[in-house]
């Protein structure tokens, strides 16, 4: 609502009535705030004025002093507030330019601050900061704190921010209705506005496991000639994503950027912030505001995938060292394995320099329950699972002899009968067993399988005990029970020989039957193989002496 | 330093004992030679499980000292027509533990511990050559399977071994991959034949040596191998 103009002459007071208005807004809420904007069309700083004003209910008298537009640090202000008795505290910020304005407000106390994320003002919008609601009500701040209800008092300060913004002005006006007392507060906080000083992204990295949602910010810290105040939201011009492997969806959401981890990865993010630059000419004791300038904050969404384990299964009481493969996977510092009962993971390292491989520790308690288990990766918050097999020795089948082995096999893992006079029984791999020997002998190959189906090689080193029943033959021969190893791949050889002392070969028949039976000691257990093999040996002095060595799975 | 002990195997046709004449445990129930820390040490250790229920005995210190990871040496007189004594050892038993059960099952044994080499002797009148002198028994990088060999090569040994009406006979054999991999290198001059033995398997450190005597159908057919390596 416009009064009429008023023209003074040098150095002349006049009162203006604004009691003319009260018709065109009694009873109008839209009209319980309202702002008095004086306009002077003479040189700056040949007007000044004060509001005067009435409460009808309460009788309280308000003395308003007017303030210039004046310069930018007008758009800054530092304010006294209390609320002890029946004291409040009411800070109005009007937007006075013709376009949008952004204010940053923060709230000081003991314990505090209490610090508003920036809000935009259209032209001529007026926001209204009622501390007394502000803490009764317990309304959280931008990090969700709150000001205690004891606290009574303390420091409002608040400035004008973001590119492009015009002028703003404020005032606090403190009330005791019971002390009949009011006074206003117009100060400005500084110089210049608080600027600009640096940012960062919130959270950064973030990390995203399949399917996650994420919502990144980008956090500024401004300062004046004495205080910063910060963190709070910045203005986002734009954002920047980089994300080479497809690792995230992403929706550039203006001020913050939505994000839903995809496919696994990094994505390299950058927000584009806008803000005014501004200095205090000191010899013209002015703010000078130098127009926009830009900065930016990086970070990175870190989507972590867990593609695959090596090896994926292991022998129950070992600590096989395993690779995680994925992407995303994260540094040793934010990455960790967790193994479900039984298993334990420790000693994660990252070796790979684009996070899509971990390594680490297991250690396969020896009373770990066979069978699949569940690992689970976690990068920082978020995480991704990826199964492992806990093997238990379960049987032996017969192995294909490696080629480099001399002399070769004549049916899948097992070898050629060789008869001696006066030679060497030796071993698949060539170690010599007994020197001196006439009779014959045979070797054979097994491998160690598991108990999956179908049962996987368990690639370990161990020690199988191999006894021996039901034993037919001479008296006194019989075989006595013994340890032998597998290697590295869960081979295990075993030779069966007949043999006498070179010079004193069999000339009678001999006819030898026994059972052979396998077990496998992990801690406080003994696994019995199902495998059990059947071994006949003899000589038969017919047709100038055959001598036999056969085995056979009697339970395979 | 003594420590109490004794054990094992029961041979029908044992009808007495005498004296053996194996200088080192001559006289003695048992003993410890060497370190009694290390002997302590070697005591102590877990030698269960061993086996799902009843084993013979001599199995039952085999793998008893398989699982334990100990070197020994076990003499073993056959039972030509009859079964070998069955132990049961707990799962946690210690390797004092097993042998005192097996001493309990089989009296005629005797243990001790050889500077880390667990012996378990009988006491017997059988014969048992351990006392055989060799003059001067050397190996450089061999497997304790090889070096075994090349003792047992030792003409001397072979001779004595004649001379005190032993004889090789047919044997059933086997073996897989060694469970040690260790190359040892020894030189003794005029040792025992338990001497050499034991510093065999001393120098593998896993490795047990056995002597099996089977007096059956009125012949001593000898075996010397070992049982672990």
């Amino acid at each position: 609502m416009d009064l009429p103009s008023v023209t003074l002459r040098p150095n002349e007071i006049a009162d203006v009535d604004i009691e003319p208005l009260k018709g065109g807004v009694y009873g109008r809420a839209d009209f319980d705030d309202v702002s008095i904007q004086v306009l002077n069309t003479g040189t700056s700083g040949s007007l000044i004025g004060a509001l005067n004003g009435q409460d009808s209910s309460t009788g309280m008298t308000y003395d308003v002093p007017l303030r210039d537009i004046g310069g930018l640090r007008n758009s800054t202000g530092a304010y006294p507030w209390r609320l002890d008795h029946d004291l409040s505290t009411i800070v109005s910020i009007s937007n006075i330019a013709p376009m949008r304005s952004e204010i940053v407000a923060q709230i000081n106390y003991p314990g505090g601050p209490y610090l508003l994320n920036p809000r935009r003002l259209a032209a001529g919008e007026t926001v209204i900061y009622d501390l007394r609601k502000i803490r009764d009500e317990q309304i959280p701040d931008s990090n969700g704190h709150t000001i205690p209800l004891s606290v009574n008092g303390g420091q409002f300060r608040w400035f004008i921010h973001g590119p492009g913004s015009g002028r703003l002005i404020g005032r606090a006006e403190m009330l005791s209705a019971s002390k009949s007392i009011s006074s206003s507060y117009s100060c400005p906080g500084s110089s210049c506005p608080a600027q600009f000083s640096y940012a960062y992204l919130d959270p950064d990295p973030v990390y995203l496991g399949p399917g996650d949602y994420a919502v990144v910010r980008a956090k500024e810290i401004d300062c004046d000639d004495f205080n910063c105040i910060g963190p709070f939201n910045a203005w986002v011009t734009s954002w920047d994503v980089t994300d080479p492997y497809g690792a995230v969806l992403y929706y550039d959401n203006g001020d913050n950027l939505q994000l839903v981890g995809f496919n696994g990865g990094t994505a390299y993010l950058r927000a584009n912030i806008g803000y005014e630059r501004y200095y205090w000419e000191e010899q013209a004791s002015y703010c000078q505001d130098e127009g926009m300038d830009t900065g930016y904050a990086d970070g990175n969404a870190r989507a972590m995938k867990v593609t695959g384990i090596s090896p994926d299964r292991g022998l129950v009481g070992t600590s096989p060292r395993i690779t995680i493969s994925g992407r995303g996977l994260g540094d040793s510092g934010s990455t960790s394995v967790e193994g479900d009962s039984g298993l334990t993971v420790d000693n994660v390292t990252n070796f790979s320099v684009n996070d899509t491989q971990i390594s680490a520790n297991m250690t396969i308690a020896a009373n770990a329950t066979p069978g699949q288990h569940t690992l689970t990766v976690h990068v920082g918050d978020v995480d991704d699972t990826v199964h492992f097999f806990v093997q238990i020795p379960k049987a032996l089948v017969r192995q294909t002899f490696p080629e480099t082995i001399t002399p070769g096999q004549v049916s899948t893992g097992v070898g050629p009968l060789i008869a001696i006079t006066d030679g060497d029984v030796k071993r698949i791999d060539g170690g010599v067993l007994d020197s001196h020997r006439c009779g014959a002998y045979r070797n054979y190959l097994y491998q160690l399988l598991d108990q999956d189906n179908p049962a996987k090689p368990i690639l370990a080193v161990l020690t199988v005990q191999e006894t021996f029943s039901d034993y037919s033959g001479p008296s006194g021969i019989k075989r006595i029970d013994g340890p032998a190893s597998t290697n590295n791949v869960g081979y295990l050889a075993d030779t069966n020989a007949i043999t006498t002392p070179a010079g004193q070969c069999l000339t009678t028949a001999v006819t030898t039957t026994e059972k052979q039976h396998f077990s496998v000691t992990i801690g406080q257990q003994t696994l019995t193989l199902t495998t059990v093999i059947l071994i006949t040996m003899g000589f038969d002095p017919a047709n100038g002496g055959t001598y036999t060595v056969t085995s056979a799975f009697d339970t395979p | 330093m003594k420590t109490q002990g004794g054990l094992m195997l029961r041979a029908v046709l044992i009808t007495c004992f005498v004296l053996v004449t194996v200088a080192a445990i001559q006289g003695q129930a048992s003993a410890t030679k060497g370190s009694t820390a290390s002997s302590q040490v070697v005591l102590a250790k877990t030698a269960g499980p061993v086996g799902l229920g009843r084993i013979d005995a001599v199995s039952a210190l085999l793998f008893g000292f398989t699982n334990a990871e100990i070197p020994g040496g076990i003499v073993r007189i056959v039972n030509c027509y009859g079964s070998e004594p069955q132990v049961k050892i707990p799962a946690d038993a210690s390797v004092k533990q097993l042998l005192e059960i097996v001493a309990l099952k089989v009296p005629e044994y005797r243990w001790r511990i050889d500077d880390g080499v667990v012996n378990v002797i009988p006491y017997t009148s059988f014969p048992v050559p351990l006392d055989i002198r060799i003059s001067e028994f050397q190996v450089e990088e061999l497997s304790a399977l090889d070096a075994l060999n090349r003792l047992l090569d030792n003409m001397q040994l072979k001779q004595e071994l004649q001379a005190r009406g032993l004889f090789q006979g047919l044997k059933l054999s086997g073996g897989g991959f060694p469970i040690s991999k260790k190359r040892i290198t020894l030189d003794l001059k005029d040792s025992t034949l338990l001497e050499a033995l034991n510093a065999i398997v001393r120098s593998d450190g896993r490795a047990v040596w056995g002597y099996t005597l089977r007096p059956c159908n009125g012949r001593n057919e000898y075996e010397i191998n070992l049982l672990v390596h």
